[in-house]
């Protein structure tokens, strides 16, 4: 009897412990909450390349011997993960070497506010700004359809992000930029994606985020490495 | 296999498809049947996209996998074995997993200000699996009491 009493206590201990551990680990996550109230100031990205790294809704040399294209929906949690941790960690490893490029593509697919981040997103490439809009968006991400990327906040973000707004407020109220949006959802579609982020190098495609030693043999395989 | 045996098997059998799917949400990014629809129980991505929803690198869905497979696992043996540190080792577990269940419920409820009807429904099995395990657990101490040599 005595071993189970033991357990018993210990299970108890070890729970309470793990709350303490999860109420602790969190203020050292390191991410910073953007603000949901009227005066909204975008939270700036870590990820800001050189000049001359980003074009079109590209990162890295455009004669790269490598291109890994991501599809995303700018509300989807994990895209956020990928936009804000892995990009900036590819950035530093390859593309600043020349030999990776990140082509961005829209699976908007979680809800209104996903499809106005994309259109506000298209429109900064038009301005060949596309890469800031797209860092300035996963820094800004809060929650599914709440608010995060209403029009007030995403002119915010393409403010922040060093957008022409009188070309940007012009581009996004053509509807000839939702329907490219609409058609590259049918196009993700089309070729069986049912999930974001969807990486594709190559013939190889996988949906969520790899980790970090299987997507950089990933990239090394394709480099020739 | 006892009642609260069955209970329990059942209860993990059905924590362990509910904390894949939260998983499978945060690392594949599928869409969450969630939303206003479900009223107040609907703020699942809000709750998801809160910094608790993991412990560092590792998603709090994730440890509802192995916890819950853990109390599926622990529940089958015991109900074969019937011994003593099996019972100690899912006790452990249930007790430790209700402990964990609570303080996250009283997150949703105070610092994320949301409600997640499926970490509800997962924290519902949990606290069921511990409520089943202690009544297995007084019935073998009952069973020792009334064994004991200073009883005969």
């Amino acid at each position: 009897m005595e071993l189970i009493r033991r357990a018993a206590l210990s299970g108890i201990v070890v729970g309470v412990v793990g709350v303490i551990v999860l109420f602790l680990a969190n203020p050292f996550s390191g991410t910073p909450t953007p603000s949901m109230d009227e005066n909204f100031t975008p939270v700036a990205p870590v990820l800001i390349p050189a000049e001359g790294l980003a074009s079109g809704h590209g990162l890295g040399a455009e004669d790269a011997p490598v291109v890994l294209t991501v599809w995303t929906d700018y509300q989807c949690p994990i895209c956020g993960t990928w936009g804000n941790g892995v990009e900036p960690a590819l950035y530093e490893r390859y593309i600043t070497e020349g030999k990776l490029r990140v082509e961005h593509r829209h699976y908007s697919f979680l809800g209104e506010e996903s499809f106005l981040a994309a259109i506000g997103a298209k429109c900064a490439a038009d301005q060949d700004r596309f890469w800031a809009f797209h860092s300035y968006l996963f820094a800004n991400q809060v929650g599914e359809n709440q608010g995060a990327f209403n029009a007030g906040r995403l002119r915010k973000i393409a403010e922040a992000s060093g957008q022409d707004l009188a070309a940007w407020d012009t581009c996004i109220a053509d509807p000839a930029v939702r329907a490219e949006v609409e058609a590259d959802a049918e196009e993700a579609k089309s070729l069986g994606i049912t999930g974001t982020p969807t990486l594709v190098i190559g013939d190889w495609m996988d949906s969520g985020i790899p980790a970090p030693e299987d997507l950089y043999a990933r990239i090394d395989e394709a480099l020739g490495n | 296999m006892s009642r609260s045996h069955r209970i329990s098997a059942l209860v993990s059998a059905v924590g362990i498809v509910i904390s894949a799917y939260l998983l499978s949400i945060r690392l594949i990014g599928i869409p969450a049947i969630c939303g206003p629809a479900l009223g107040p129980f609907g703020g699942c991505s809000k709750v998801e996209a809160s910094a608790w929803s993991s412990i560092g690198p590792i998603p709090v869905a994730a440890i509802g996998v192995v916890g819950s497979a853990l109390l599926l696992v622990a529940t089958v043996l015991h109900a074969r074995t019937r011994r003593e540190d099996v019972l100690a080792v899912w006790l452990f577990a249930a007790l430790a997993g209700a402990a964990i269940e609570i303080g996250l419920i009283a997150i949703q409820a105070f610092l994320i200000s949301a409600w997640c009807v499926w970490c509800l429904l997962y924290g519902s099995t949990v606290l069921v699996g511990a409520a089943s395990v202690i009544r297995v657990a007084r019935s073998y101490a009952r069973e020792a009491h009334d064994s004991s040599p200073l009883r005969r």
